[in-house]
């Protein structure tokens, strides 16, 4: 009987502390949280018509001199809006030692499905910006509150600046 | 009373004016972030790029796609992984559909989870432009549909063997 006691014992206690480690799973990191609070923000990098690619080439890497093209969508968490200039108070790029990159808004007519990049902004980079990863972040602020972007933390994925051809 | 029905009439001009304007507003019900970088296996004979992972939207016949998502679900806010996703796949014109996985990514001091499946661009894919679809279905049956556009261009310079 004792036995049987025990065995349910250890039984029970493995149940409780699996159950336990079960719900946490403190490995896992969503990017770029667990949660989008208030506003969800989306951001590429992308070549300008001046580029020997041409223009909406998406990179990461540019080099001094160059421009840099962001392009832009940000919706409301909850009803789902994509942001508008109208339901917008400021939407801009910030980048180290550069004054901020505002992005302006062009209605993207009637595409739903992806991304409509209605916000665009330029930045074209000093002939003495430290070459390097940009660590910049996209900040929004709207009727209901903020939302940001910041960079999938890969560093080769990340804005880079080279030098010069 | 003729006031009144003046008021009225311009009250409901006013709204049939604003009606199309706020209507045109999209509404998502998940929202994606999505990009592609370039993977560090391409197929067998095809040079891999200097650096790995760099994002770009043009790929050379037998180079490695990397498609890379992470997104949210519009009424809660929360991040879509595997806790509340049904499915989530790419459809790449003429290729069979590509599940997506979550996992971790980054450096190991800095791993970050989000959605991935790589893509080896086949020797006879068509060139130029072709549209990827993005397909996510949460555990609610909500869809986030994502239309991505890349570049398809030829394999120049080969591997030698």
């Amino acid at each position: 009987m004792r036995r049987t006691i025990l065995i349910v014992a250890v039984v029970m206690t493995a149940a409780v502390v699996t159950a336990v480690g079960g719900a946490q799973t403190p490995s896992i990191t969503p990017f770029p949280s667990p949660t989008v609070v208030q506003y969800f923000v989306s951001t590429q990098t992308v070549t300008a018509p001046s580029a020997a690619q041409g223009a909406g080439v998406l990179t990461n890497y540019f080099r001094q001199g160059e421009t840099v093209v962001f392009r832009a969508a940000a919706a409301e968490t909850k009803s789902g809006a994509l942001l508008t200039d109208q339901s917008t108070k400021s939407f801009y790029v910030k980048i180290p030692g550069q004054p901020n990159v505002k992005l302006a808004y062009t209605a993207p007519g009637k595409k739903t499905v992806g991304a409509p990049w209605a916000w665009t902004g330029s930045w074209t980079v000093p002939a003495d910006y430290p070459a390097g990863v940009v660590a910049l972040k996209v900040l929004l602020k709207a009727k209901a509150g903020y939302g940001s972007f910041v960079q999938i933390p890969v560093a080769t994925s990340q804005l880079t600046i080279t030098g010069k051809a | 009373m003729r006031r009144l029905l003046l008021l009225a009439g311009i009250v409901a001009l006013l709204g049939a004016v604003a009606a199309p304007a706020l209507a045109q507003v999209p509404k998502l019900n998940v929202f994606l972030y999505v990009d592609t970088v370039n993977g560090t296996r391409p197929a067998a004979g095809t040079k891999p790029r200097p650096i790995g992972c760099t994002q770009s939207n043009t790929f050379k016949r037998g180079e490695q796609v990397v498609f890379r998502i992470w997104g949210s679900v519009a009424d809660t806010g929360s991040i879509l992984s595997t806790e509340n996703v049904k499915y989530a796949y790419v459809k790449v014109p003429g290729q069979a559909n590509m599940k997506l996985s979550w996992g971790a990514h980054g450096a190991t001091t800095n791993r970050v989870w989000f959605w991935t499946t790589p893509w080896i661009v086949p020797s006879d894919y068509p060139l130029g432009a072709v549209t990827a679809r993005i397909v996510f279905k949460t555990e609610d049956n909500k869809f986030g549909n994502y239309d991505y556009d890349m570049t398809i261009v030829p394999n120049a310079a080969k591997k030698k063997r």
